[in-house]
């Protein structure tokens, strides 16, 4: 996912719903004769999401709601964002992001990433350890690697021989969990 | 090796028993207190207690689990215990119930390495306490309670640290009472320097009148930037500064700034040795020099 703009353009951009969709521009013209189904789409698809941005900056409540279902499936969403008031970018990590399994089919275009990242914190606060365990589940040995490296899950990489997923998905699971609750014990002492 | 050899060679069972102390929060105290005692217990194996005595108890969580620190702490095996039974009795803390044995998350614990925790709790009883006490002749007030509480467990152990809160109350004091050296973390900057002179002033007169020989081992160099200029050229000032007898000698060693430090601190995190700990390659060599450079010093 890119922000890919320059100029004037980044402040139109500075919406969470146009976060996603907005692509360079075409440096050449192309004929009417020439263009395909989705080049005609394109000016449909820029209308309603120009549209969605619109509604997005009108009313927070909307850009709320739109960043709750954003959380809740599972989408990489940085902490707290979805508190922030609408119409904040929030740019993803630069690591190498995992992918869910299902989509994540070839490993041989890392640089096409098929699937959105799992956000390992994101889904556990929205769901709980046993989902968040589930969801590691489907995950190959490529990904789970990655989600250890994006967190920062095993600073001295002792993972990095392993090779069996259950013990990724434990190391994850049991991390993840720890620094979630950081700090309760000192809560109301 | 013997777990008296030290003590032995020095011909006295009384351990090393070292502060860690600044008037400065955020210096390094705790980063060093951990580090050495790790380096000491691992590859020096030598017995090793951290009295852990700053109510930030942030040396208790990074040796052991919130949790279990939590359990502790409510069944009064804390030293927020010791320092409220000095406002009302009756006696229930014993040392022997609150050091933990075998701390760390290195290899899932280190055999010989043990923790006297501290508690948050502290923070809300430190000052009564403090009201007990004469700051003049050190006659009066709970000075010494720590002292009296492990006696009999010192002996026990060739290194005592204490990680000391900022500060220079009766719960420091309780820690320079037993010590008979001291160590002082600074960030090479204007503020943390400023917190040598104070430090060096009242643990002389500390020493005087409670007729102790606190040593002042040295200052060690923590958080070190080495590509600013200001910490460059505060270096060079205080290794000047002992050469003109002003501050004691700055050691060689010292820490940089680091991530793997600062991730170290979770205890919660998988590790197997001290290089997977700090970083093969990242601050293990400092931190490993800077141990064999305190042992220097102290068997000096």
């Amino acid at each position: 996912m890119s922000t890919a703009s320059s100029g004037g353009d980044a402040a139109a951009l500075a919406t969470p719903a146009t976060l996603a969709y907005r692509r360079p521009r075409a440096t050449t013209r192309r004929t009417p004769a020439s263009a395909s189904p989705a080049d005609e789409a394109q000016p449909v698809i820029a209308a309603f999401l120009r549209a969605l941005a619109d509604r997005v900056e009108q009313d927070p409540a909307f850009g709320h709601a739109l960043l709750a279902v954003y959380a809740q499936s599972c989408m990489s969403i940085p902490r707290g964002a979805a508190d922030t008031p609408a119409g904040k970018v929030h740019r993803r990590p630069a690591a190498p992001p995992a992918h869910d399994a299902g989509s994540a089919v070839t490993q041989s275009a890392p640089s096409a990433p098929p699937g959105p990242p799992l956000d390992p914190f994101a889904l556990l606060r929205a769901h709980g350890d046993a989902t968040l365990r589930a969801r590691l589940g489907e995950l190959d040995l490529a990904s789970l690697r990655g989600v250890v490296r994006t967190h920062r899950l095993d600073p001295a990489r002792i993972s990095a021989r392993w090779s069996a997923r259950e013990r990724l998905v434990d190391l994850i699971v049991e991390q993840v969990c720890a620094r979630a609750s950081l700090g309760r014990a000192f809560e109301h002492v | 090796m013997s777990k008296f050899k030290a003590n032995r060679e020095r011909g006295t069972l009384v351990p090393n028993v070292t502060s860690i102390i600044n008037l400065k929060g955020g210096v390094g105290k705790t980063t060093l207190t951990l580090a050495l005692a790790h380096f000491l217990a691992i590859e020096h194996e030598k017995r090793v207690l951290i009295i852990d005595l700053d109510p930030q108890t942030n040396a208790t969580v990074c040796l052991i689990p919130e949790a279990e620190w939590k359990g502790r702490d409510e069944d009064g095996r804390t030293l927020y215990q010791l320092f409220a039974e000095q406002l009302k009795g009756p006696t229930r803390f014993t040392a022997d119930a609150a050091i933990v044995k075998g701390v760390s998350n290195v290899g899932g614990g280190v055999k010989g390495l043990d923790l006297l925790p501290s508690s948050l709790r502290l923070i809300k009883i430190q000052e009564r306490v403090t009201q007990l006490t004469d700051f003049e002749q050190y006659e009066r007030g709970p000075i010494f309670a720590l002292r009296e509480a492990l006696a009999h467990i010192l002996p026990s152990y060739d290194h005592v640290l204490i990680d000391c809160p900022p500060s220079l109350g009766v719960v420091t004091l309780n820690g320079l009472a037993i010590s008979n050296s001291y160590l002082i973390p600074v960030i090479p900057d204007t503020l943390s320097v400023l917190g040598i002179p104070p430090i060096l002033d009242r643990v002389s007169h500390f020493a005087q009148c409670t007729r102790r020989n606190i040593r002042a081992l040295g200052i060690v160099i923590s958080k070190m930037r080495t590509q600013t200029v200001l910490h460059a050229e505060m270096v060079r000032r205080l290794r000047e500064d002992f050469y003109d007898r002003r501050f004691p000698i700055c050691f060689e060693t010292v820490i940089p700034e680091s991530t793997r430090i600062a991730e170290a601190a979770d205890v919660m995190a998988r590790v197997n040795t001290l290089q997977q700990k700090y970083g093969n390659g990242g601050p293990y060599a400092e931190l490993s020099a800077l141990t064999r450079e305190y042992l220097a010093h102290v068997n000096r």
